[in-house]
């Protein structure tokens, strides 16, 4: 179970769920221990698209620089009052110059400097005090530490300010998933724990995984381990069945329940998905709505049922009430997990 | 009085003044009669409802009815008159709307009856839902009896605990019995030949003495016996005379009291209790992403919300553990009316992206031997909170210790009385 563990912690989805949860007002004692609720942190956004400002572009430019103009960090951490504002990464792996993650970083690293609150549009630059922070797995930390000190070091040869680099470490044994931090990120972030904090606790052949707040990313296919692709993938069925199943119940018969498939998959992802600029990513999430559906229409049995209609999306049609019953225990029984859950996922050609 | 006879009282009611006038003379008649111990005719009983949905889809009183086959005819302003259209057509009672969001149904027939009649109106629609009454909560409603009323008046508190999902190694799992015990009247053993022989923990017992004197004991007690954290019914005295109005765990109120308006009052009281409760628990609970807002500057993407976090004061064993998820998740009908494919993560730990499948909406949860925490997202009526709480304590743990957010559920509750002032 621990070499599995100690998999689960270099996993990005999983890493993105922790960094939600260790952001979440409740109690510590028991589930995950939320260091940086505790520290006076909370999720402020999820994946936002954030441009680096054109002053700064304008230097960059002129000094033959290369870096992204934007990025979309996974989380954004925030002080009540945004005295702090934290820009947290997550990534299996730690990575050295050159890479399209060097360039990733060090457009981070700018946007956690001074100038974060104004990226965020939360106030205007020098207002807060900027965090780079990445989540990775425990024995990435010191190679990754190193990256981003050198990164810091080529923008401060250049007059730009950065946000404080450092690096949480995933890391686990038999009792206790843990994280450990440097002094500086523990300092930054006002967390009084000393290195490393145990954060949830691990009972014998248990996964210590939490609760999935965003359930799976279709741009991680092929970097999960396939047990993780699988389960990812049935979590997104179950949601989506939970959905269809909502839907169905709340019905009053005889009706035609419209699912829109943006509908299905902006419920199923907190609207994430709206929010996802990668188109490719998108077609995948479609392409998993329509794998399902079908997977569904096929146990149902009736194809006059659930049928999809073009510009429409999925319909399913309830004549009556004796339907009704049957249609809702019938998709109560459906089994996601008896559907193929580590195949390749193919975008749409179509908008179907 | 037969339940035709009752029908046709009800019939004859033309207005909100007349129902009144009506059920408070029925009221202090049978207060009378209770004192003689010789009923004649069954008390007035009250169901407090909630219409559960979102507030852009609310509907009305009269479509609620209509499709489930019932028939409301308005006799007031939000005063309806409810009549089953089968074959024997019987009125069964009133429904006031309090709110469009609340409303209470006002029935003279037998217990038996009416229970029956409310628990199928609202399992066969999902708009409607019982008010919900946790044992937390009564103990916080419990202060407001004690700074309401004279401490020589008399308190009455019943509580109910029973483990129906505790089974030791060498017992055999039992099939789940369906929940009917709502109708049973306190202190009245009917059942000796029929009685289920348990051994398991079940605690049902009544407390009546002076409000002082339970004022006094009730917290120790509940430290020595976990079970006293599990309220089921709670009196509030009636300030008009003896009796009052015993306020039940599912919204049922029965006056015994031989005043309609103070009963009614007592009603809307808690109502509003109820509903400050409710836009708290729905504030600070609800889970969603906002997308970018021009409004609100800096709201883009911005996550909100805050899990509910239920810990177990013992940890639960294997057997029940697996017990519980298995007859909760393994059939349709179920006491915590949840529906999920439960995803195992260890002996005693599972994660269910699942649905209340009473209201239709969705309720994600990780369920372990030591805890419950769920999310809940926009949307998902505050309601199934309360009913998931409440049914903890009854059947898991009356000790459980409830958070929402980082805030102990007692203290929202607290809060949300605070909220109800004289206005």
């Amino acid at each position: 179970m621990n070499s599995q563990i100690e998999e689960l912690c270099g996993d990005p989805l999983f890493q993105l769920n922790m960094a939600i949860w260790l952001s979440q007002p409740k109690p510590g004692d028991f589930g995950v221990r939320p260091i940086f609720y505790e520290s006076g942190f909370r999720v402020h956004s999820i994946g936002p698209r954030l441009p680096i400002p054109p002053d700064i572009r304008l230097i960059l430019n002129e000094l033959n620089i290369e870096y992204h103009e934007s990025a979309a960090p996974d989380v954004v951490l925030a002080s009540d009052n945004y005295s702090k504002i934290c820009i947290l990464e997550c990534k299996k792996n730690s990575f050295g110059t050159g890479s399209t993650n060097t360039l990733q970083a060090k457009t981070l690293l700018i946007i956690s400097g001074p100038t974060a609150p104004e990226v965020l549009g939360v106030g205007l630059r020098k207002k807060s005090y900027g965090i780079l922070a990445y989540l990775t797995r425990a024995d990435q930390v010191d190679a990754l530490q190193g990256t981003l000190n050198g990164l810091k070091d080529d923008l401060s040869r250049i007059n730009i300010d950065s946000g404080e680099p450092g690096c949480f470490g995933l890391g686990c044994d038999e009792k206790a998933l843990s994280i450990r931090y440097s002094g500086n990120l523990g300092e930054a972030m006002n967390i009084n724990h000393g290195s490393p904090v145990e954060v949830i606790s691990i009972d014998d052949d248990t996964d210590p995984r939490p609760l999935y707040i965003i359930p799976y990313d279709p741009s991680l296919f092929n970097q999960h381990s396939q047990g993780e692709e699988k389960i990812c993938r049935r979590i997104l069925y179950e949601r989506f069945l939970g959905y269809v199943l909502c839907k169905v119940g709340s019905a009053n018969a005889p009706v035609e329940i419209k699912i829109p498939v943006d509908e299905i998959l902006n419920s199923s992802t907190f609207h994430l998905f709206e929010i996802w600029d990668d188109r490719s990513v998108r077609k995948n999430f479609k392409s998993l709505v329509k794998e399902f559906m079908t997977s569904l229409r096929e146990y149902l049995g009736d194809g006059d049922i659930l049928s999809f209609e073009t510009g429409v999306g999925w319909v399913i049609k309830i004549k009556d009430s004796m339907t009704h019953d049957n249609i809702i225990k019938q998709i109560g029984k459906f089994r996601p997990e008896g559907m193929e859950l580590d195949g390749e996922v193919m975008p749409l050609l179509f908008e179907e | 009085m037969t339940e035709i006879e009752i029908s046709n009282e009800i019939m004859s009611i033309k207005s909100r003044e007349q129902m009144i006038r009506f059920l408070d003379g029925y009221s202090a008649d049978r207060l009378e009669e209770l004192d003689e111990r010789k009923t004649r005719a069954p008390l007035v009983k009250s169901y407090m409802l909630e219409h559960a949905c979102d507030s852009g889809n609310l509907k009305t009183v009269t479509s609620i009815m209509k499709y489930r086959g019932i028939l409301s005819t308005q006799i007031g302003d939000n005063l309806f008159k409810i009549q089953e259209t089968d074959k024997k057509e019987l009125f069964m009672g009133f429904l006031e709307t309090l709110t469009p969001r609340y409303f209470v149904f006002y029935s003279i027939h037998e217990s038996q009856l009416v229970d029956r009649w409310i628990k199928k109106v609202v399992c066969d629609a999902p708009e409607l839902d019982h008010v919900w009454l946790s044992g937390l909560t009564f103990d916080v409603l419990w202060n407001k009896v004690v700074r309401l009323n004279n401490p020589h008046r008399y308190a009455r508190i019943m509580f109910q605990h029973d483990s129906i999902y505790q089974i030791d190694k060498e017992m055999e799992p039992r099939d789940e019995i369906e929940e009917d015990d709502e109708n049973t009247a306190a202190g009245i053993d009917d059942e000796e030949d029929t009685m289920e022989i348990i051994e398991r923990r079940a605690s049902k017992f009544t407390l009546v003495d002076k409000i002082s004197v339970v004022h006094d004991k009730l917290k120790r007690l509940q430290d020595i016996y976990f079970p006293l954290y599990a309220i089921s019914q709670l009196r509030f005295p009636s300030p008009v005379g003896r009796g009052g109005h015993d306020f039940y765990d599912y919204g049922k109120v029965t006056n015994r009291s031989g005043n309609f308006r103070d009963h009614r009052s007592h009603i809307i009281y808690i109502q509003r209790i109820y509903d400050a409760l409710m836009k708290r628990t729905e504030e600070k609970i609800w889970f969603s992403i906002e997308k970018e807002s021009i409004q609100t500057p800096g709201a883009f993407q911005k996550l909100i919300g805050s899990p509910l976090s239920i810990k177990f004061k013992e940890p639960l064993n294997k057997e029940t553990f697996d017990y519980w998820i298995k007859s909760t998740f393994g059939r349709a009908r179920n006491r915590f009316r949840l529906w999920g494919n439960p995803i195992r993560l260890g002996p005693m730990k599972v994660h269910v992206y699942g649905v209340d499948r009473h209201l239709w909406q969705p309720i994600f949860m990780e369920i372990t031997s030591k805890h419950l925490t769920a999310i809940i997202p926009k949307g998902t009526c505050g309601n199934t909170v309360h009913r998931l709480v409440t049914n903890i304590q009854r059947f898991i743990d009356p000790a459980a210790d409830v958070y929402i957010g980082d805030m102990k559920y007692n203290d929202m509750v607290d809060n949300s009385s605070g909220d109800v002032k004289y206005e």
